[in-house]
């Protein structure tokens, strides 16, 4: 053990020690009046230990609140959860690597084989999928950094309509859409380039993005977690995992006894009440609309594909290249002066106008494909969303909607059948 | 008792909350009032400063106006910076009020539990109703999105160039190989010949090449060249001259061994050149532009020539920055001289101060202003005329003007100049440029050879000695390289490496100089270094071997004369007490060293 540590030991430093040996790119100015400039200081080379010190937080912590939300029930732990990832993976490391971004890294990695994916971004954008699949949302209840940051804030939550949430429900799967194009063709990182939060953990953001994020958590107070419900990219893969998940939180420890109670205490409305006293619909006109849906399918998929498509030059104005060719463009089109850095750069760098054009056709037309796969995916989650509105299932006891259910365990201590058991439990302590 | 404790910490929390809420509002009021004064205060772009300094190029012995400068300058910084402070602790303050409410709320909240009455169970009508009202939202939303990318379709039809070509057939291969863009892609087309012309339009007038005619052979013998001083670093623009008992001791305030002293009409940083009782010079500002020729016995103007009413001139100066409008030195065949300026204005005038023939390159986009000076073999005028967008190497007819050849090279813009030598029986021009130095061929401009060895802006030209060719920029490195087909590396050192200067080979020792002020000196064939020292003041102009020393001029005018030996040896240390960037130049047993304002001529006496 002793040797192994040793070793380990050599290993990390040996990797550290290589900043001391860095020389500097320029060399320093002489000044004449004197001016005697300070030493360099080289910052201490966190690198790959607090990688994998990110590793073993997230890892631990998402076992513990999965082991406290399932086995335990304690709605405490979830909040302290909360309260430390809001620290450490916030205040402390500044809000970065998270497993929203992730998806950009992902997809970026799988259409670019020179972009070698780091450890940490694979464990942040895999284990909470895994732990999703087998045991529901707990990642979303307090390991993530965005969710926890508006959970804490929570004070009075309303309760949403289910026609707005259901339309509004779009949005996640647009955003992860255009952040999984851009990323893919390297034009842009939109997740982390409009994280709202990123702001206040780095005490550094445009006032904009200052702005926006004071919305969202002002807007959380009332409307619980608006960005998990109606932006997070992330949380549309997790909604769809979590509905197959194997062992999803129960409102109830046992059997449901329908009193109700819980009903109202979901800040996110994914509680499903039960629908034994609901008559079904017509079996002709049910079935009629579910075909019709299932028909329009490909037409969705098709006009999306093609609305997508046609957007393909503003969309590829996302890109940096692109954004710089149609600078230089427009610049010959209208015989002006470049008037950006990154044109008079690019005019004193003696790449030629028809190199630039070339990249920059190429990244419009990967756009252009990516657009048409994009529509057409859209279209298809939008005539999925239309069937599952069409969809009618029996249900006789009050049960979280597996694909919404962020695992916070609010509705707990609501429940009288989990009062009863932990009763019983301290009783017998 | 434990509802009372819960009450008392119930009003503590709500009271806490409320103090809370009340300072984020305040607090963050003052962030945002602070944030926007930040924005508007930059210590960099202060309009006060620059008018202030606006009136200092007016008045530059103003002392007073000076020290209001500094005191409005400083008085900036310290506003920004503290606005900067308060906006760091601000953040902090109302991170901490955040979390005391936060905590107040949650606490206060946890300390009541109140249970909702059920709602009646879902009926028939609530929950179908519900489905349907769902589906028609979803559509609706899609409809708003959709008719949002109509409109936004709309708003950029034309707003917005189509690259993608492979849509329409063209891989992007092919795109970027082609010269001709296929029909489909009309407006890439015309883009793209537009930027083509753009390209070419500034040197437009030189694209035509024209073949020598018969009476075109008059041209100076390698001997008449070596024992004048007809260009930038004298003859060939190696940085060597055969002149003999130059003077050693001089200084221009009291006058000894100055033979004459002329003041310069215009500014300009090139460098004069001599040929016979003739020495040239140029001048310019952004209004007008000068060539004058000087009597060299006694230093008297002969005569004086605007540069203007060239076709193709452009109306106004392009803007420069350091290199000013007349940085490129003139060169001589001994009968013509010839001029070339920052706006691209060539200009050829006989000895009489007759205007031969001119013409105008196109304003060169170049960031410092152009550079470069001029160079001739036999009856051709060599010029580099490096861009941004291209760079070209060109012979004009010395009798004409007319293009005989042009090189388009690839690489990107410098600074330095061309130099020939004769390398065997072949006669090369060698040119420094990014990222390499090259050879070509003066009768075609064939490339002859290029090696991959600089990098940076690069100012500094090429120095030769004996086959071997050398090489240096600041952040590159210094390479010695065997001229030939193939070239070959034979040293590289990255010790002293200058940036404006060029070095200069005299059999096995080559001086570099950098503005930093230090000087060595490397063995020609190994590249190992004889000696090196460090002076005060850095050098701009470049090192020119003669009479078996190095004269090495500071930016002061201080010249710096050296033994070229294997050892460090100091022979003097002469001034013309006026500050200079430009290399002396030697001939009939004298110096010729212009100053900021003043020619002189420095000589025995």
């Amino acid at each position: 053990m002793s040797k192994i540590f040793k070793i380990l030991s050599f290993l990390y430093f040996a990797l550290n020690s290589a900043v001391l040996f860095a020389q500097q790119r320029f060399p320093q100015p002489e000044f004449d009046n004197g001016h005697v400039p300070p030493p360099t200081q080289l910052p201490f080379d966190q690198g790959i230990f607090m990688v994998y010190l990110d590793i073993f937080v997230f890892v631990v912590l998402l076992s513990l609140i999965t082991y406290f939300i399932l086995k335990k029930r304690s709605r405490r732990f979830v909040f302290w959860s909360t309260v430390f990832s809001v620290i450490y993976f916030g205040f402390y490391r500044h809000g970065c690597v998270c497993s929203i971004g992730a998806i950009q890294n992902v997809s970026l990695a799988l259409l670019d084989k020179s972009y070698i994916l780091p450890i940490s971004v694979i464990v942040f954008f895999v284990l909470p999928l895994f732990y999703t699949l087998f045991f529901g949302r707990t990642f979303c209840a307090g390991v993530c950094l965005f969710g926890s940051l508006q959970d804490l804030v929570i004070y009075k939550p309303v309760k949403v309509s289910s026609w707005i949430q259901k339309s509004l429900g779009i949005i996640p799967y647009l955003y992860l859409s255009l952040a999984v194009l851009f990323a893919a063709t390297g034009s842009d990182f939109i997740i982390c380039r409009y994280d709202p939060f990123i702001g206040f953990f780095r005490f550094s953001a445009t006032f904009g993005m200052y702005v926006f994020g004071v919305l969202i958590l002002v807007t959380g107070i009332f409307i619980a977690r608006p960005y998990c419900r109606f932006l997070c990219p992330y949380g549309v893969l997790l909604n769809w995992i979590s509905r197959i998940s194997w062992w999803h939180l129960t409102i109830s420890p046992t059997d449901c006894i329908q009193c109700g109670l819980c009903e109202n205490t979901c800040p996110v409305d994914a509680i499903q009440k039960p629908t034994a006293t609901v008559k079904s619909e017509p079996q002709e006109k049910g079935t009629k609309r579910l075909l019709l849906f299932f028909i329009l399918i490909p037409v969705f998929m098709f006009a999306s594909g093609f609305i997508c498509s046609s957007l393909y030059k503003p969309l590829s104005m996302v890109n940096l290249q692109v954004r710089l060719a149609q600078e230089i463009s427009d610049e010959i089109l209208t015989n002006t002066k470049s008037a950006s850095q990154e044109a008079i750069t690019f005019n004193a760098s003696g790449i030629s106008v028809k190199e630039l054009f070339a990249d920059a056709a190429v990244i419009q037309s990967k756009i252009y494909k990516g657009a048409w796969i994009m529509g057409a995916l859209l279209g298809l989650f939008l005539a999925t969303a239309l069937i599952r509105s069409s969809i009618f299932k029996y249900r006789t006891i009050y049960e979280p909607d597996r694909g919404n259910c962020l695992s916070c365990g609010r509705c707990y201590k609501y429940c009288p059948v989990d009062k009863d058991r932990r009763r019983k439990e301290k009783a017998e302590s | 008792m434990l509802s009372e404790t819960k009450n008392i910490i119930r009003k503590i929390t709500k009271g806490t909350a409320l103090v809370s809420f009340v300072f984020i509002i305040l607090i963050s009021a003052l962030l945002i009032i602070n944030y926007i004064q930040l924005k508007s205060v930059s210590p960099i772009e202060n309009n006060r400063v620059e008018k202030l300094i606006g009136k200092l190029s007016q008045n530059p012995n103003d002392e007073e106006l000076k020290q209001q400068i500094r005191s409005v300058d400083l008085m900036t910084r310290k506003a920004f910076f503290t606005s900067e402070w308060q906006l760091d602790i601000g953040s902090y303050f109302l991170l901490v009020a955040v979390i005391l409410l936060i905590a107040s709320v949650l606490i206060y909240n946890s300390l009541k539990f109140e249970v909702t009455k059920p709602e009646a169970p879902t009926t028939r009508i609530d929950f179908w109703m519900k489905r349907s009202n769902e589906r028609i939202w979803i559509l609706s939303l899609t409809m708003i999105i959709v008719a949002f990318v109509v409109v936004l379709l709309f708003l950029s039809k034309n707003s917005y160039t189509d690259f993608n070509t492979e849509k329409d057939g063209l891989s992007a291969n092919e795109y970027s190989n082609t010269n001709d863009v296929k029909d489909q892609n009309i407006q890439i087309q015309e883009i793209l010949k537009k930027a083509d012309n753009s390209l070419v339009n500034s040197i437009e007038s030189i694209t035509d090449v024209y073949p020598a005619d018969a009476d075109e052979k008059d041209f100076p013998d390698d001997n008449s060249i070596l024992s004048n001083y007809p260009s930038f670093r004298g003859p060939f623009g190696l940085g060597v001259s055969n002149q003999q008992k130059l003077p050693t001791e001089w200084d221009g305030v009291s006058g000894k061994n100055i033979v004459w002293k002329t003041a310069v009409p215009l500014p300009g940083y090139n460098s004069p050149v001599v040929w016979g009782n003739y020495i040239f010079l140029s001048g310019a500002t952004a209004q007008k532009r000068e060539v004058y020729c000087f009597n060299r016995k006694n230093g008297k103007l002969i005569w004086s020539r605007p540069v203007e009413n060239i076709k193709g001139s452009p109306a106004a100066a392009p803007k420069v920055t350091d290199a000013g409008y007349s940085a490129s030195t003139l060169t001589t065949d001994g009968k013509r001289v010839f001029a070339i300026f920052a706006n691209g204005d060539l200009i050829c005038f006989d000895f009489e101060g007759k205007q031969l023939w001119a013409k105008n390159l196109g304003v060169p986009d170049n960031h410092y202003g152009h550079a470069s000076s001029l160079n001739f073999f036999h009856n051709l005028l060599i010029v580099q005329y490096d861009q941004n967008k291209t760079r070209n190497l060109l012979a004009l007819s010395t009798h004409t003007g007319n293009v005989r050849w042009n090189t388009t090279r690839p690489g990107h813009i410098s600074w330095a100049s061309p130099i020939i030598v004769k390398n065997g029986n072949q006669y090369e021009i060698i040119v420094n440029n990014e990222p390499y130095v090259a050879s070509y061929d003066p009768e075609t401009g064939n490339e002859l050879w290029k090696v991959d060895c600089l990098s940076g802006e690069i100012g500094p030209s090429p120095a030769y000695a004996d086959g071997v060719v050398f090489a240096v920029n600041t952040y590159a490195k210094l390479t010695a390289v065997k001229a030939g087909n193939p070239p070959k590396i034979i040293w590289e050192n990255e010790d002293f490496l200058s940036d404006v200067s060029s070095p200069v080979a005299w059999k096995d020792y080559l001086i570099v100089t950098t503005s930093a002020g230090e000087v060595a000196c490397y063995n020609t064939k190994d590249g190992t270094l004889f000696w090196s020292n460090e002076f005060d003041i850095g050098f701009y102009a470049s090192p020119i071997i003669a009479n078996g020393k190095i004269y090495m001029m500071n930016r002061n005018g201080v010249m710096h004369i050296m033994k070229t030996d294997k050892k460090f040896s100091l022979v003097g240390v002469p001034k013309i007490g006026e500050k200079s960037d430009c290399t002396p130049a030697f001939a009939n047993g004298q110096i010729y060293i212009r100053g900021q304002k003043n020619l002189y001529c420095v000589g025995n006496k």
